[in-house]
This record gives C-alpha cells, sequence and structure tokens, in this order.
C-alpha cells in the first residue's frame, strides 16, 4: 500500500481535516472519531463534532475545538470517516488514516 | 476499487478511486469516468504520461506524479511532459482513414507559479499557442491538413487551482476542431509556444506549462473520449517516459519525427518561423533524405529503410547480420509438421520487422547502404515498435505463446525491450486467458542480444481466440537519444 502521510493534531488548538472526495456524499450523514487502535472498541481519543459538507457533496471539513484538541495526552491514534447514506453505514476510506499528536509551545 | 489517498501538510485529504488498469475513470466498463467514444490516440499522445501515474478528477485523468494532491499537480505534474512539449510538437501517429469526421482537441494553460514562480507581470499577456497539423499520404503524395493554427489558452493562474475550478479550467482552456480523412494513415503534429504579449517567446519554467491532453474522437463535441483499455493501440508506447519519445528536436533544426508503417516521416513546422527549439542530446542528424515536399506550411520526407551510420563492432554478444538471417531462418522454415518442433504443434509464426517501418529484410550488409540519420529516430523516437492480433482456433486447452526479438544497445547506452501480450476468446471478448497483458522489461546495458518472453495461456479447444500483443524498444533512464540499435521481433504461438 502506497504511503500516505498522518493527519498532524496539534493540543491546544483548533484543528481542520479537511476531506476531498470524487463523488457527492450530499444529504449522508458523516461521522468521524479518533482512537488508539483501529478498532471501534480502542480507547477513543476524539471525536470530531463539528462537520461540514459542502454544497457539491464533494467536500467533508472535520473540526476539533481547541477545548477539545488541548484535552488529548495521547501521542498517536487513527481515524476514519462514518457514511450513512440510505439507512446503511459504508465504508468512504479503504484504510484508516494515521494521526499524530503534537505540542505547541504558545500557550 | 482501488483507492488512493493523499494528505498534505494542511491536513487535505484527497480521496481519488485509482481504477482497474489503465487510466482512472476510463476503463471500458467498471471504472468511475464518464462514458464516452474511445480516445483514438495513443494513450502516452492523448495523456501524455505513462498510464502508471495516472488519477483522476471528476472523471477527469489527470497525471499524478508528484504528491501534493490535484491541485498542485494540475502544474507541476506536466513536468515530464512540458519539459518535452514547450515551444516543441506532438507527433503521433493515426490512422483515421475512413471518411468520418474526426474531432481533435488540445488543452493547455499557462501558471505563474510552481517552484520557479513567474512573475506576474512579466507574464502580463502572455500566452500558449497550438498550432496543429494533420499530415497523411494520400494515393501516395502526401498532403497537410491544418487542424488549427495560432488559436491561444491565454489563462495565467497567480496560483493552485481549486478542485472545483479545474474543470472549469479545462473547459476554457480546450481548443477544438474537427477534419476527415478520406482514406490511409496520418500523422499529426501539434506545436506549442509561449508567448508574450508581443508574441515574443516568452521564456517560461516547463512546469509552468500545463498542456493536459490532446485527444480525438468520433462524435459529440462536449463529450470526453475514453481510454478503450481494450485496445493494443492505446497502449503504444506505454513505457516510455516522456513525450519526446514520440518527437525529436534538432538543435539546429526543428525537425519533427515519428515512425509509422508507412517509414519514418519526418516533417518540420512552419520552416519560416523564427521560433527557437529546445534540443535535450547532441544528436547528429544529417539532412539527407530519400524525397522532400514543400507543402504550404510543412517541408516533410519520408523513407522506409531504418539507416544505420555504424556497423556494431562490439566482440562479444553483437547483433550482427548473420544472427538476424539465422533467427529469420529458423522462424521461416518452421514445419508445423514436424514432430522435432520444441513445443509441439507450430500454429503461428512471422517476423515482424515489415510491421515496425524497419526493413531489414533485403538488405544484403547492415554495415552498407546505410546513412547516418536513420539509425537516429530509431532511437531517438524509442518507438520501434509492432504491435497487432492474430484469431486462432487452438487444438489444445494449452497454447504457448513465444515472442522473441534480437536488438542491440550500439554504444552502451541503456534501453529495454518492453512487451505486452494478451490472448481472449472472440466468444467472450471480455475473457482474458491469463489475466491480461503480461509485460516484462529487458535488455538494458550495452548489448541486447535475444530476449525471450514465453506465456502459457490456458484457453478453450476448439473456439477463436485472438492474439495480440505490442512489442518496443525504448531507451531507459538516462538513454541518450539515437543509440538504439536494430531488432528484430519474431511471434509465434504453438499449441502447448
Amino acid at each position: 500500500m502506497p504511503y500516505v502521510a498522518p493527519i498532524i493534531i496539534h493540543r491546544g488548538r483548533t484543528e481542520k481535516v479537511t476531506i476531498h472526495l470524487a463523488y457527492s456524499v450530499a444529504g449522508d450523514q458523516i461521522t468521524s472519531q479518533i482512537r488508539k487502535g483501529v478498532n471501534p472498541t480502542a480507547p477513543l481519543i476524539a471525536t470530531f463534532t463539528d462537520i461540514v459538507i459542502s454544497e457539491d457533496g464533494r467536500v467533508i471539513t472535520l473540526t476539533l475545538d481547541d477545548s477539545i484538541t488541548s484535552n488529548i495526552h495521547a501521542t498517536g491514534g487513527f481515524m476514519d470517516l462514518k457514511r450513512v447514506t440510505g439507512g446503511e453505514p459504508v465504508t468512504v476510506l479503504d484504510e484508516p488514516l494515521a494521526v499524530i499528536f503534537k505540542n505547541v509551545v504558545t500557550a | 476499487m482501488p483507492q488512493r489517498v493523499d494528505v498534505d501538510s494542511k491536513n487535505n485529504v484527497r480521496v481519488t478511486e485509482v481504477g482497474p488498469v489503465g487510466p482512472a475513470g476510463y476503463a471500458p466498463s467498471g471504472g468511475p469516468g464518464e462514458s464516452g467514444p474511445p480516445e483514438l490516440l495513443p494513450l502516452t499522445i492523448s495523456r501524455g504520461l505513462p498510464w502508471t501515474n495516472w488519477g483522476q478528477f471528476n472523471g477527469l485523468p489527470l497525471s499524478t506524479i508528484s504528491y501534493g494532491g490535484f491541485s498542485a499537480t494540475v502544474a507541476y505534474a506536466q513536468a515530464p511532459f512540458n519539459a518535452q512539449i514547450q515551444n516543441g510538437s506532438i507527433p503521433g501517429i493515426v490512422f483515421l482513414g475512413d471518411g468520418i469526421p474526426k474531432r481533435f482537441s488540445v488543452t493547455a494553460f499557462l501558471t505563474t507559479f510552481g517552484p520557479t514562480p513567474v512573475d506576474e507581470a512579466d507574464a502580463e499577456g502572455a500566452r500558449v499557442v497550438v498550432t496543429g497539423h494533420l499530415v497523411s499520404l494520400l494515393d501516395g503524395s502526401p498532403s497537410s491538413v491544418e487542424l488549427m493554427d495560432e488559436e491561444i489558452a491565454s489563462v495565467l493562474l497567480p496560483g493552485p487551482p481549486s478542485d472545483s475550478e479545474l474543470e472549469e479550467l479545462y473547459s476554457s482552456n480546450t481548443m477544438e476542431s474537427t477534419f476527415t480523412l478520406s482514406s490511409t494513415s496520418a500523422m499529426i503534429a501539434i506545436e506549442v509556444q509561449i508567448q508574450d504579449d508581443s508574441g515574443d517567446q516568452f521564456e517560461v519554467p516547463v512546469w509552468n506549462v500545463a498542456l493536459v491532453r490532446a485527444s480525438i474522437w468520433e462524435g459529440e463535441p462536449n463529450i470526453i473520449p475514453r481510454i478503450d483499455t481494450d485496445s493494443p493501440r492505446t497502449f503504444r508506447g506505454m513505457s516510455f517516459p516522456r513525450l519526446s519519445n514520440a518527437g525529436f528536436d534538432h538543435p539546429e533544426s526543428p525537425w519533427r519525427m515519428a515512425a509509422t508503417t508507412n517509414g519514418f516521416w519526418v516533417m518540420r513546422l512552419k520552416p519560416d518561423d523564427d521560433v527557437g527549439y529546445t534540443s535535450d542530446g547532441s544528436v547528429s542528424f544529417s539532412t539527407a533524405r530519400d524525397e522532400v515536399v514543400d507543402g504550404d506550411d510543412i517541408l516533410f520526407w519520408a523513407t522506409e529503410r531504418l539507416r544505420v551510420s555504424e556497423a556494431p563492432t562490439h566482440d562479444e554478444a553483437v547483433v550482427r547480420k548473420l544472427e538476424l538471417d539465422a533467427l529469420q531462418e529458423q522462424v521461416d522454415t518452421l514445419d508445423p509438421e514436424s514432430d522435432a518442433l520444441p513445443y509441439g504443434k507450430l500454429l503461428y509464426s512471422k517476423i515482424y520487422n515489415d510491421d515496425v517501418g524497419i526493413n531489414l529484410n533485403g538488405t544484403s550488409d547492415l554495415t552498407e547502404g546505410f546513412s547516418d540519420p536513420f539509425l537516429v529516430p530509431l532511437g531517438n523516437l524509442d518507438s520501434g515498435w509492432t504491435d497487432g492480433e492474430v484469431k486462432l482456433t487452438p487444438p489444445t486447452d494449452k497454447i504457448r505463446v513465444v515472442m522473441q526479438c534480437v536488438g542491440q544497445a550500439l554504444d552502451g547506452t541503456e534501453s529495454e525491450l518492453n512487451w505486452a501480450m494478451r490472448v481472449k476468446s472472440t466468444a467472450d471478448v471480455v475473457s482474458i486467458y491469463g489475466g491480461g497483458w503480461n509485460r516484462q522489461v529487458v535488455g538494458g546495458g550495452y548489448d541486447m542480444t535475444l530476449r525471450q518472453l514465453e506465456v502459457v495461456y490456458e484457453v478453450t479447444p476448439g473456439v477463436e481466440i485472438i492474439w495480440e500483443w505490442i512489442m518496443a524498444i525504448s531507451g531507459g533512464a538516462g538513454c541518450r537519444i539515437g543509440h538504439v540499435g536494430p531488432m528484430l521481433p519474431t511471434l509465434t504461438v504453438w499449441a502447448a
């Protein structure tokens, strides 16, 4: 499998992850979580609470507020997307994305 | 459908379906792209880059040789293409002589951003100028058809476009033309110049020119042609790393070359133009030619012979005329009924030197009768190739297909022999025996003596099959142009 760069989340900062798709997910329900392992029962690190889908349905913007990232103590984890369309949960990413959490300097 | 994911430093995640064999979205079935008429240009000409680097955006093919995502890729990834095409030409080979109108389009634009940004003030008014010609050989007499001339794409991009802007960018920077050929084959040549606001040549870093595609298709003007992955023609030159493999720039004389089954064709666009042409090799090139025709805008000449300036002199593993003769004799004299054949019953055999525009047969000695320029095209073009198909009805449940090629890199530069073949049933054309194309890269180094690709296919006895093949010599990485010697491919099918 080709190398995929990890998502970088800075603790104490509001971070956005933007997903560009080749198809539309307009009208569908999108959820996303970061966990310590690739397993829905792995310890939960964070949940993206602010999820916006563009008008054409091809861009999903996920936001983690600084109030959430400030309390992350893990050094890394994994995230993926859950899309519910027509009542059915379907896969968006074939493989989870690696997530790295970094410290910042300015309080 | 295989998926490709790119993540940039801003946490932009781009998810694309990379598709099955061939450019994403352009497989004849199963691909996510828009349907459309078949693309009539070979893939490397129409899209400019090896298909292994292709991705898609909204069903549009995009080369994705970089990992910056599509926005950045639009400009950056074109570098291998445009490094060869800026103020140069795209000669290609088409066989369209059926009297049916064809549509031709070129999509190109200019950017000011990139690894070497261009000052926007300097670039004000700069534009991409595309000139296209179709040169055909009608009833033995050369003639040309002007596809487009001096049409201009003038969009300057100050920065990477957003994905949503790409489709509009494609649309607004596509130039189209329609032409009809009544018979025979033709060569298409596209010249691209970058001009400043006064019409003079404008020096722009090569990666700032995005020449996205050239297409020829039949049908509605607004339908995007799709790549037909079932056509051997589609993959002509598929292993070639650069478009210049189908072209030739001489440092002093802007000749353009291409090889056809009619022989090598050499042409010069607008010979009176005072346009500087780039060159990427110190290739000696004689102006001696068999025939010169002075048309309205085009000078060109043609020949049917490969010409070699020097006989091979390497002591070992050198391809000599005797070896070529021996190989030819071996194939020509095979007795299909003989019990002594190596693989059983012989179903088919042929030497395909006549199909590659290279005629070694009938030549008494490689050291005589040849002059310099015709060694250059073969190496430079990297496209001494043959392709085709044969229908057979195998008597057994297995057939063994053997492809052999004798060739040589005359001066030790790297070279490659690329070949591919597949067998499919005519009863069900989607049923491909042996897993589709089998492809190898062999050769390289000083010599390229006898190479062999052998594949055993399991087939249905009594059911007609089609065996398709492509075979080509190309320069490998670092291969200077003009150094690949003659090749002599042979193709045999056995009832294994």
